[in-house]
């Protein structure tokens, strides 16, 4: 058996080197480190020798394994197991193949550390949130799926898509999307303070590895929400960034410029270069409105007895000034008929 | 009169009552001499009971459609018949607690006319269901609970639900509708959901999910079934010690599969030994791949044969056995080549771990530990924390873990041979245990045909030259689901990789087919 390390990932797809950005993340960490390796291409995650994407093996090893208790339990595993799998199989590579934190110094490793959270809270919620719960994310990745027999190719998918709803269901789409913004700027921010390409100077680390994942698919993945793709594409440092990465050590062309529009001020839904009129309003950056909350029992009851009250004042006054006489004058015909045929009879 | 209840039958005359008061009556004899005498069923008095004293559920048509052939028959011979067959055809309905049919010799003026009582009593319309299975599927112990709701509507269907829990953590849960004689036609419709997860890891190192939905048709005697099979199966491994040879089966499939199950018996009583002989034989054929996944494109066929013979008042001789045979097959496309490139051959085309055969255990080949025969694979050390930290010491390249057992990887042929001479034990107190003894010589063997760039026939000369066998003695208890065995073995023949379990063998033979001895031990 070869003694280079295998990664088992997931098929490139939209020009990406994978469509998962946990095995981006896995299979940038190696080529930053100039490490070389072997890539198995799995479509799903049964046919990782973890069970699990991603998933390095380098002899009888094997890293990125959950050690997940129950075989069959599904809380930990599949797209909601991709990322720790990630982090698991990039310690796999520390341990046997190149080690990309060795230079870093104290405060740079607690620095790492901090940052590592922040990707790890946010930018992961926001990229299987917007992959998994958004519309047009979910139809894309159905897509990459498509390979899949029927009728798996729509079972599978949608099987992960409600395990990543369960979990976000208590979330607001808004927030994980500021929260994922405000993390891109402080990223963008550090990277321009950095003193070479990467976080800590010229050389890179495991931190950039994680990163670069993320910003790969906010900057060229069709199913990553518009509010975060425009806030790469706007962020030079981002920007430049990712193309140093992708050109130095992905060898493929120069990314292709992206159609420029300009931000729509009014709100108004437009069918941009990324066919975003199906997204979220969350997704598109803008406010949401203010759902409409179903009235309590208490309010209902409220309201009811309101109306009887205001009902009830308007007749009492309406009858007031009926029955005053004031406004109102209210005729008996009958007995008025009467009195005037007696005063006719009178007459004659 | 004459009364069937099961398939007893006897008959008396009305000419016969006073003197049948006097002395006994050979009933036997006097059904001989007048079964051929015309005879009419006049009319069938119904007495229906259901528990609680409420209106049975059956619907009359249901009853009345197996009553039919009464009203036909002409003689009490055919009369006799008929209501057997009925009365055989009602009780597989499986609805009815009681079910007597008594021949009234009335109305008295006219001898050739005889009238039918019809007595059945309904069961209740659910039914709870528990039981443990030691050495069920996968070598382990489980429990199930079932609940099955009967004949609601009064169509004789069953609607029933069923979970099963084993010890090494694999689950089967199904729900399940089954409808006996659509439309008066002679068959049981049935469908299932189901969803299973089986776990083969420590014999294989995988992990086997499958939900499916099954559509099936069988003869109402049960002797033939078609069946469909529409299903999602999943093999994965999470302790990441799988081989090779299954971590490239590890996948997500779409089963799509015919399945044609045939089965025929025969029992009956030895008259020079008085003990029961028979024998009975099943076959099952299976083609999967139809239409969605082409990676499970196989043709599949197993035969399992079984015998009793009786030898003398105290012994008999028990033959078995089984052969199976998988092989993949390639539908060419309309270009006449694959999207992927040209067809591959048969060979190179594995089948999948989760279709192919087993051998070895107490039921199926003795001496060898289960699923201990066959083509075998080297796993990866194991990958458990403990193993993983001592393998982070820098000094390490390689995990320390010892050399754990290897995969069994099945094979795509398959046959196991069984003889035992059974005896009764000389002690009484044994006896009455139910207690028998064996001796015994089995054989089989399990090679890999497909996936191995191997032609066939090559596959096929390592079977005949590889044949394990062994032989023993031991005891037996026959229940009614199977037998209880107790075996002292020894391995005449093995090959360099099989798993031995000389010395002591116990286990549980869940016989797939009528379990003749059974039956045997009624007439000791």
């Amino acid at each position: 058996m070869s003694n280079q390390p295998v990664l088992y990932k997931q098929p490139s797809a939209w020009t990406l080197p994978s469509a998962s950005t946990a095995c981006v993340q896995i299979e940038t960490y190696l080529r930053l480190g100039g490490a070389s390796f072997q890539v198995r291409e799995c479509s799903t995650n049964s046919k990782s020798p973890t069970g699990q994407l991603p998933a390095i093996e380098q002899g009888q090893d094997i890293g990125g394994m959950l050690h997940s208790s129950c075989p069959t339990s599904s809380s930990d595993q599949g797209v909601l197991g991709e990322f720790r799998a990630a982090r698991l199989t990039i310690d796999f590579a520390k341990r046997h193949a190149v080690d990309l934190d060795q230079h870093l110094s104290d405060a740079q490793r607690a620095e790492l550390l901090a940052y590592r959270t922040l990707i790890q809270t946010n930018l992961e919620t926001a990229t299987l949130f917007s992959a998994w719960c958004e519309p047009i994310g979910y139809t894309e990745i159905k897509k990459v799926m498509s390979p899949l027999p029927f009728p798996l190719n729509y079972i599978i998918p949608w099987s992960q898509s409600r395990e990543v709803k369960k979990k976000y269901a208590d979330l607001d789409a808004s927030q994980i999307y500021s929260e994922a913004g405000d993390v891109i700027t402080a990223l963008g921010d550090r990277i321009r303070a950095s003193q070479g390409a990467f976080f800590f100077g010229s050389r890179p680390c495991s931190l950039d590895a994680l990163v670069f994942g993320h910003l790969l698919y906010y900057r060229l993945s069709p199913a990553a929400p518009p509010v975060l793709k425009e806030k790469v594409l706007h962020h030079t440092a981002l920007s430049t960034y990712v193309e140093y990465i992708m050109r130095e050590y992905f060898s493929t062309p120069a990314l292709p410029a992206p159609p420029r529009t300009a931000p729509n001020t009014q709100g108004e839904e437009t069918a941009d270069a990324w066919g975003s009129s199906d997204w979220s309003d969350a997704a598109k950056g803008q406010k949401t409105k203010q759902r409409k909350t179903e009235p309590t029992e208490a309010e209902k009851s409220f309201k009811y007895y309101s109306r009887l009250w205001l009902i009830g004042t308007g007749a009492a006054m309406l009858g007031y000034v009926v029955m005053s006489g004031q406004y109102v004058k209210i005729v008996d015909v009958g007995s008025s008929l009467l009195e005037h045929g007696d005063d006719d009879d009178d007459d004659e | 009169m004459s009364t069937l209840d099961g398939t007893q039958t006897s008959t008396s005359g009305s000419a016969d009552h006073e003197s049948s008061k006097a002395h006994s009556v050979d009933y036997e004899q006097l059904f001989e001499q007048l079964k051929h005498k015309p005879c009419r069923v006049d009319r069938i008095d119904k007495k229906y009971e259901s528990p609680g004293r409420k209106p049975i559920r059956t619907k009359a048509s249901i009853i009345d459609r197996e009553l039919e052939r009464v009203y036909d028959a002409t003689t009490l011979e055919e009369i006799h018949m008929a209501l057997e067959e009925a009365g055989r055809n009602l009780q597989q309905l499986q609805v009815f607690r009681r079910l007597h049919m008594l021949v009234h010799e009335e109305p008295l003026d006219e001898p050739s006319l005889v009238s039918v009582l019809i007595d059945l009593e309904e069961r209740n319309w659910y039914k709870l269901h528990a039981a443990t299975f030691v050495q069920g599927n996968g070598n382990e112990t489980s429990c199930e609970l079932g609940l099955g709701i009967h004949n609601l509507t009064g169509n004789a269907e069953r609607f029933d639900v069923a979970g099963e829990i084993g010890s090494e953590r694999s689950n089967q849960f199904s729900v399940s509708h089954e409808h006996p004689k659509p439309y008066g036609l002679p068959i049981t419709v049935n469908v299932r959901i189901s969803q299973a997860i089986l776990n083969h890891q420590k014999t294989s190192s995988y992990t086997e999910m499958f939900r499916g939905v099954l559509l099936g048709v069988k003869s109402f005697d049960g002797k033939k079934g078609l069946e469909y099979e529409l299903g999602w199966r999943r093999l994965t491994d999470t302790s990441g010690v799988a081989s090779q040879a299954v971590l490239s089966q590890l996948d997500d499939y779409v089963k799509s599969a015919v399945k044609y199950v045939w089965n025929a018996g025969q029992k009956e009583v030895d008259e020079e030994t008085g003990q029961l002989a028979g024998w009975s034989v099943r076959s099952t054929s299976e083609v999967s791949g139809l239409g969605f996944d082409r990676r499970l494109q196989f043709c599949k066929q197993v035969v399992e044969w079984q015998a009793l013979l009786p030898v003398s008042s105290a012994v008999s001789l028990s033959l078995s056995a089984s052969a199976g045979l998988i092989l993949p097959w390639v539908l060419p496309t309309f270009s006449g080549a694959s999207a992927a490139g040209p067809a591959p051959s048969g060979t190179t085309l594995s089948s999948c771990i989760a279709d192919r055969f087993f051998l070895g255990g107490p039921s199926s080949l003795r001496g060898f530990k289960f699923k201990g025969v066959g083509p075998m694979a080297a796993r990866r050390p194991s990958q458990t924390p403990q193993v993983a930290a001592a393998a982070t010491a820098p000094s390490s390249t390689q995990s320390q873990a010892g050399p754990s057992k290897p995969d069994s990887l099945g094979g795509d042929l398959q046959a196991s041979f069984m003889a035992a001479l059974l005896f009764q034990l000389p002690q009484q107190a044994l006896r009455a245990l139910r207690l028998q003894g064996q001796l015994f010589v089995n054989g089989g063997n399990c090679v890999q045909l497909t996936g191995r760039r191997v032609p066939v026939m090559e596959g096929v000369q390592e079977f005949s030259r590889t044949f394990r066998w062994s032989a023993g003695a031991g005891l037996v208890m026959p229940t009614l689901f199977g037998r209880f065995e107790a075996n002292y073995v020894v391995v005449l023949s093995n090959q360099e990789n099989d798993r031995l379990r000389r010395g002591i063998q116990l286990g549980f033979t869940a016989s797939p087919l009528m379990n003749l001895y059974h039956f045997s031990l009624a007439l000791h």
